[in-house]
């Protein structure tokens, strides 16, 4: 993209945030005693309350491998073939459990460190899902029956390795990570002076590499919170003014009742390790296999994640990482009965 | 000048709103409005996450030149922080109770007739005279044919007065596993007039017998011979 499409780039999606700056501020501005924008601005804060700190972990997660994990390193634990990297990179949720929000600047500083692509994409997708914290709560959402929290992982697993292998098969050639903006020497640029960015390759003194850490940190917090902010608001928009009832009367049609609860797993936003609780609130209001799409695709693929995943990926990617995971999780669905 | 001061400092402004507004809801434990108790943990690693963020940024020289797209992205970030304000003191109430689906057994249409109760159990479990609602959904054997006194929220709706065929309120209270959005409504039916000094959303506690009805595997919990009067909200107003 030449310099100055880019810069029309840009002032296009300022006026975008800046549009949507005024429209979030207005309800606030304009009826902030009402019932409803109290119930908006409760649950718009409580979402981004709870997703800041692990964003914020996320963020220095990134930043400490950025500055304290060299490529060779990170390269030398890898398995050399692709297909392995991917099989234990969808599963690497049980060591390193990390939930939806922590783990998009995680992926962005290992993809800059070596790692490759689909194995990126298979522990994006499955490290919200296969991971022990959520496997806890959500058996203790469904309890008695503990085998939900199993089946929900070795799905979560199967669909995080599928969708990678598809990726992997649709872009062999690249085209699937926008270029790192410290690279294309815009955006926010890193000025630190070991880096380009090989703090840790440099032998740079420790205290050094801890400044570089939080520098980096706070780069990807600036660069990607915005992101979460406008999808929690469009969650505590839809929390607030459309009734889930909806979503249950779909039950009576097969296969609307998945749809409709994909659709609210899109909307709602909900934290993979809280998600279980919701969908076990729609016991005998929808058939299970509605519940469980409904914890498949919230994890991998909500509106906050959409949002987030700009950062990362190019649009040709997000559509179709967007559409495979819909279609996986919608077979998913089928298979346990529609 | 003001462009190299903006330069220099709008990212600190943004992370020092965030580190504010995190202290705010830390302290007097406010964030229980919003997050259950052990999130507080976490949210002071955050803070100190963001401390050490701007920490960073002190020691930062070199400027990062604020344009339409920071100053964008900057209002965006900080619009929480104004919601996080108007939110304070405030919690869900029946206004968000309407859009949630309660567990599927408490509207049963057939509350009123040919239901047999549930039989009651005797046992060690933790049994109180003044149980929350959270007790009695989890233990509703025990609590069953047993005379309790239960605070909550009081809700009038037509639509469950005509399913019953009785005159009844809901008491309610929102039952939270991380955060207020992932809220669910608990609720015991109370079987009588709730006095008229009480209103819609007001506090209530409800002393009277707690039956759970069965009726195809769909079961109704209700508080009959019933006793209401106002009462202060709790100081953590939902269920953990």
């Amino acid at each position: 993209m030449t310099r100055a499409g880019a810069a029309i780039r840009s002032h296009r999606e300022a006026l975008l945030l800046a549009f949507f700056a005024a429209f979030a501020i207005a309800p606030l501005a304009l009826f902030a005693n009402d019932a409803d924008v109290r119930t908006l601005s409760l649950i718009f804060a409580s979402i981004v309350l709870e997703a800041l700190p692990f964003m914020l972990l996320g963020a220095l997660a990134g930043g400490l491998i950025e500055a304290f994990v060299p490529r060779e390193r990170l390269m030398s634990l890898l398995p050399k073939r692709d297909l392995p990297t991917i099989l234990i990179a969808a599963g690497m949720g049980i060591l390193f459990p990390v939930c939806e929000c922590a783990v998009v600047p995680v992926v962005k500083r290992l993809t800059r460190k070596g790692l490759p692509p689909f194995a990126a994409i298979a522990y994006l997708l499955g490290a919200p899902i296969v991971n022990p914290i959520v496997a806890m709560s959500t058996s203790l959402a469904y309890r008695p029956y503990s085998g939900v929290a199993f089946l929900r992982c070795a799905m979560g697993y199967c669909i995080a390795v599928t969708v990678a292998l598809f990726m992997w098969s649709l872009f062999r050639d690249g085209g699937i990570f926008l270029p790192y903006r410290h690279e294309a020497g815009k955006g926010l640029e890193c000025t630190c002076p070991h880096c380009s960015c090989e703090t840790a390759a440099d032998g740079a003194s420790l205290s050094l590499r801890l400044l570089a850490s939080f520098r980096h940190g706070s780069d990807d917090f600036l660069a990607t919170g915005h992101y979460l902010v406008i999808g929690a608001f469009i969650a505590a928009l839809s929390q607030t003014y459309i009734d889930r009832n909806f979503f249950s009367g779909l039950a009576e049609y097969p296969f609307l009742a998945p749809a409709g609860m994909i659709v609210l797993a899109v909307l709602l936003n909900l934290c993979s390790e809280s998600d279980a609780f919701v969908a076990a609130s729609f016991r005998n209001l929808t058939p299970f296999s509605a519940q469980m799409a409904f914890m498949l695709i919230g994890p991998m693929f909500d509106l906050k994640l959409l949002l987030m995943y700009r950062e990362l990926f190019t649009g040709r990617a997000i559509v179709s990482l967007a559409l495979l995971i819909l279609v996986s999780v919608s077979c998913a669905a089928l298979l346990l009965g529609g | 000048m003001i462009r190299s001061f903006v330069d220099r400092w709008w990212r600190f402004f943004v992370l020092f709103c965030w580190m504010f507004g995190l202290a705010g809801v830390l302290k007097n434990e406010r964030y229980l409005s919003f997050l259950r108790p052990e999130f507080g943990v976490v949210l002071g690693i955050g803070a100190y996450i963001l401390l050490g963020f701007l920490a960073a940024l002190l020691a930062e020289r070199n400027p990062s030149p604020f344009d339409m797209k920071r100053a964008a992205t900057s209002l965006i970030l900080l619009l929480p922080i104004a919601y996080l304000a108007n939110a304070q003191g405030a919690s869900l109430d029946a206004s968000a109770l309407r859009r949630r689906p309660m567990p599927a057994s408490l509207f049963s249409p057939e509350l009123a007739a040919g239901m047999s109760p549930l039989p009651a159990t005797s046992g060690a479990s933790p049994y109180t005279q003044r149980p929350t609602l959270l007790d009695l959904y989890a233990h509703p054997r025990m609590y069953s044919g047993k005379k309790v006194s239960v605070i909550g929220i009081v809700h009038r709706n037509e639509e469950i007065c005509r399913e019953s065929g009785r005159n009844v309120a809901l008491l309610f209270r929102f039952l939270i596993t991380c955060c207020a959005a992932d809220a669910t409504p608990l609720g015991v039916l109370v079987s009588a007039d709730v006095p008229a000094g009480i209103g819609e959303n007001a506090w209530a506690e409800v002393e009277g017998r707690f039956m759970v009805y069965r009726d195809d595997g769909m079961y109704v919990p209700v508080l009959e011979d019933v006793s209401v009067r106002s009462a202060e909200a709790p100081e953590r107003p939902y269920l953990y």
